[in-house]
């Protein structure tokens, strides 16, 4: 299994960070829209859809839905606010879960949320690698949100004793999530410190850290939430090791959109 | 400090609020003999918990936006034997129905107490009197004047310009005739001027009831002497400072605050010369003047306000109202305010009114800080209208909320039989996605407030 998981590694990493860092313009976007359309496509079926003809149609629907976006770039904005607004009240679904869960656990439901789970991660990459030193912003996300992972892992290990959400993903406690949080901080305050940014500035970057963090937990347990309402482990087993592709990017759904939306009000780049 | 107001502020009214609530339902469910499990202020993972010695279990939980209480019920887990008569699905429908109104009840309970504090607590405020009326509007059209006060609109007395707009939103969207009741200056005989309305203000984003009308609220003189300059705003940018009185704008005299006001939004985006005097000096700076955007409109800014002047006693009025004379006055306002959040919740449904009026916790966050940091009798008025809306929206027939199970109640007690499981369910998933959309849009508005 950890041969495996090694393997695909090795494969995969060369080529993601091909595709994040190195197209630009339409390729990029084509990049991130098949990635999209995969998750897209696993998506359905953590909603419910057994049948492969609706995954591949709901794939496809989201697929159209990007090329609209594609060509109306004036709904960026719509799009990660509402999108905001969504993974607000996602900490409710969380927190709730599973007493209200089957009440709005259907599929329609679940298909919807799709929406407003994977559109505005593109629409959130799409933006980040047009303001200017989009792929170290892109980078940065991507560093808190496994830098988050890397710490909520070893905090988890050593200290994790009261379960965050239990029903929703056992695995987790709040000493991981603080461990998470404190090492993403860390990270942000070296690049503040390197960067030599005054002192507001270094505390608006940590309160913007914790808030991308904490969303991308939420993220993460959005998805698990679906997964235990559906009763599988991985999305999918795509990535031999790794389960699926919104495995890898179930954290990204959420973080992404928030990230984008924190430095468009510290006026990083226009929307 | 005013993030800590707010901070504070919401807790407090949210606090007070959904403690109040859920105590409707439980002080309810206990008379009628319900066994209560636990009563939660907040969601998610608690914070602080207590037992008493009936076996409830009271918790303080992390996410402050709501709460709940549950009780002993046989469809949602096992129940001894024994314990059973105390079960809320084992009460008669009556019992069921009083516990689950209990809650939107207590809100509208303590709106009530509210503005009765406030009512006797009284309050200083300005006579409704017309400033300026714009010409060919709806108020000229009618008959107004300026110098005349407001004294009665649709037959429900203004004492001040706050009850003014409170009728005049209630008819927003609506079309017929506005009857308003004035006392003309100089005069001791009240009139009746009738406006005819169409539609008006249908479908509007951010109504102005009072400026649709072509009605502006008489204020005092303003002499046009600069205060509170925002910092980065063209004025201070210019130079300019507190207590500098403008003379003249691109050479145009200026006297009062309000002429100054209209050369500046003229003038969006434009460079304009000032004179002003300063401790006995006349100056002159140039001042590029900001653009603000209103709709699809452009006005300039330049981020003064005015120094204000001391109002004359004769134009304010004392309102306060004794023990027994606020109760009446307060029912009343709970009463107004209930049919106006019921009514706007109405247009927005027929889309008379914007859905972008629709406010999320955001929002409410921002007037909680903002009406506690003005003070007490303010906080108070807020929180009498937070909880009517609470009261009003949880009554609406929408399953999911208490207005909800009241509906299936209702249809159980006519029938004789409940509702079957399968329908009650299919009417929960259709409740639940409506108060997430809803939820979700008020969200997303508060956002795009920001």
């Amino acid at each position: 299994m950890l041969k495996q998981r090694i393997i695909t590694a090795l494969i995969l990493a060369p080529l993601a960070l091909a595709g994040f860092f190195m197209l630009y313009g339409v390729k990029f976007a084509l990049f991130i829209t098949a990635v999209v359309m995969i998750a897209a496509w696993e998506w359905a079926r953590l909603a419910g859809c057994v049948a492969q003809w609706q995954r591949v149609l709901y794939a496809a629907l989201i697929g159209g839905a990007i090329y609209e976006l594609w060509w109306h770039p004036q709904w960026a904005q719509q799009v990660l606010l509402w999108s905001a607004a969504w993974w607000a009240l996602a900490v409710f679904l969380v927190a709730f879960f599973p007493r209200m869960g089957r009440v709005w656990q259907g599929r329609p439901q679940g298909l919807l949320i799709g929406f407003f789970v994977l559109l505005p991660a593109w629409q959130g990459l799409q933006i980040l690698k047009g303001w200017p030193q989009g792929n170290a912003l892109i980078l940065a996300v991507m560093i808190l949100v496994w830098g988050a992972d890397v710490g909520a892992y070893f905090a988890g290990k050593a200290f994790g004793k009261r379960k965050l959400a239990p029903a929703v993903s056992p695995g987790k406690s709040w000493e991981g999530l603080f461990g998470g949080l404190a090492l993403t901080l860390l990270i942000a305050a070296g690049v503040g410190f390197y960067r030599e940014v005054d002192s507001e500035s270094l505390l608006l970057m940590l309160c913007g850290t914790a808030v991308v963090v904490l969303f991308s937990v939420v993220g993460d347990l959005n998805e698990s939430m679906f997964k235990r309402h559906t009763g599988i482990k991985d999305s999918s087993n795509l990535l031999p090791g790794h389960g699926g592709v919104m495995d890898r990017i179930d954290s990204l759904t959420a973080a992404i959109p928030v990230f984008t939306l924190l430095l468009w009000v510290s006026e990083w780049g226009p929307l | 400090m005013s993030s800590l107001y707010m901070l504070v502020g919401t807790l407090i009214a949210l606090g007070v609020l959904v403690t109040f609530h859920e105590f409707g339902h439980f002080w309810v469910a206990r008379r009628c003999g319900v066994k209560v499990l636990r009563f939660s202020v907040g969601f998610g993972a608690p914070l602080l918990r207590w037992h008493d010695k009936r076996g409830t279990e009271f918790v303080i939980a992390v996410l402050p936006l709501g709460g709940y209480v549950k009780m002993l019920d046989s469809r949602e887990g096992d129940v001894a034997e024994q314990e059973l008569a105390q079960s809320f699905n084992h009460k008669p429908v009556g019992q069921r129905m009083a516990i689950v109104a209990a809650g939107p009840v207590a809100n509208f309970l303590l709106a009530l107490l509210f503005f009765w504090i406030v009512a006797m607590l009284g309050s200083e405020q300005m006579r409704p009197v017309i400033g300026a009326i714009t010409p060919d509007s709806l108020a000229e059209q009618a008959g107004l004047h300026v110098g005349d006060e407001i004294v009665a609109i649709d037959g429900v007395k203004t004492p001040s310009w706050d009850a003014v707009t409170l009728q005049l939103v209630a008819r927003l969207g609506e079309s017929g005739a506005l009857r308003l009741r004035v006392l003309p200056q100089d005069s001791s005989l009240e009139q009746e001027r009738v406006l005819q309305l169409a539609d008006w203000q249908r479908g509007v984003d951010s109504p102005s009831p009072l400026r649709s009308l072509g009605l502006q609220p008489w204020v005092p003189e303003l002499p046009p002497i600069l205060d509170r300059l925002e910092p980065e705003a063209p004025g201070v940018l210019a130079g300019l400072q507190a207590g500098d009185r403008i003379l003249s704008l691109d050479g145009i005299q200026v006297d009062r605050w309000e002429a100054l006001v209209e050369l500046i939004r003229q003038r969006p985006g434009q460079s304009v010369s000032v004179e002003y005097s300063r401790a006995g000096q006349t100056a002159e700076v140039s001042v590029v003047l900001a653009v603000r955007e209103e709709g699809e409109q452009r006005f300039g800014y330049l981020g003064a306000g005015v120094q204000m002047p001391v109002i004359a006693p004769s134009m304010l009025r004392q309102v306060s109202f004794g023990p027994l004379e606020a109760i009446p006055e307060a029912a009343a306002q709970t009463w107004r305010m209930s049919v106006l959040t019921l009514d706007s919740l109405r247009k927005m449904l027929m889309g008379e009114l914007s859905a972008k009026n629709l406010s999320g916790p955001i929002t409410i966050a921002k007037v909680a800080g903002a009406s506690a940091e003005s003070g007490v009798e303010d906080f108070l008025k807020f929180l009498a209208y937070l909880s009517i809306s609470l009261g009003v929206l949880n009554l609406l027939p929408v399953p999911v909320l208490d207005g909800g199970h009241l509906v299936f109640h209702l249809v159980e007690w006519i029938r004789g039989k409940p509702l079957s499981e399968r329908m009650q369910m299919i009417g929960l998933q259709i409740g639940m996605g409506l108060v997430f959309s809803v939820m979700l849009l008020a969200l997303y508005n508060d956002l795009a407030r920001w």
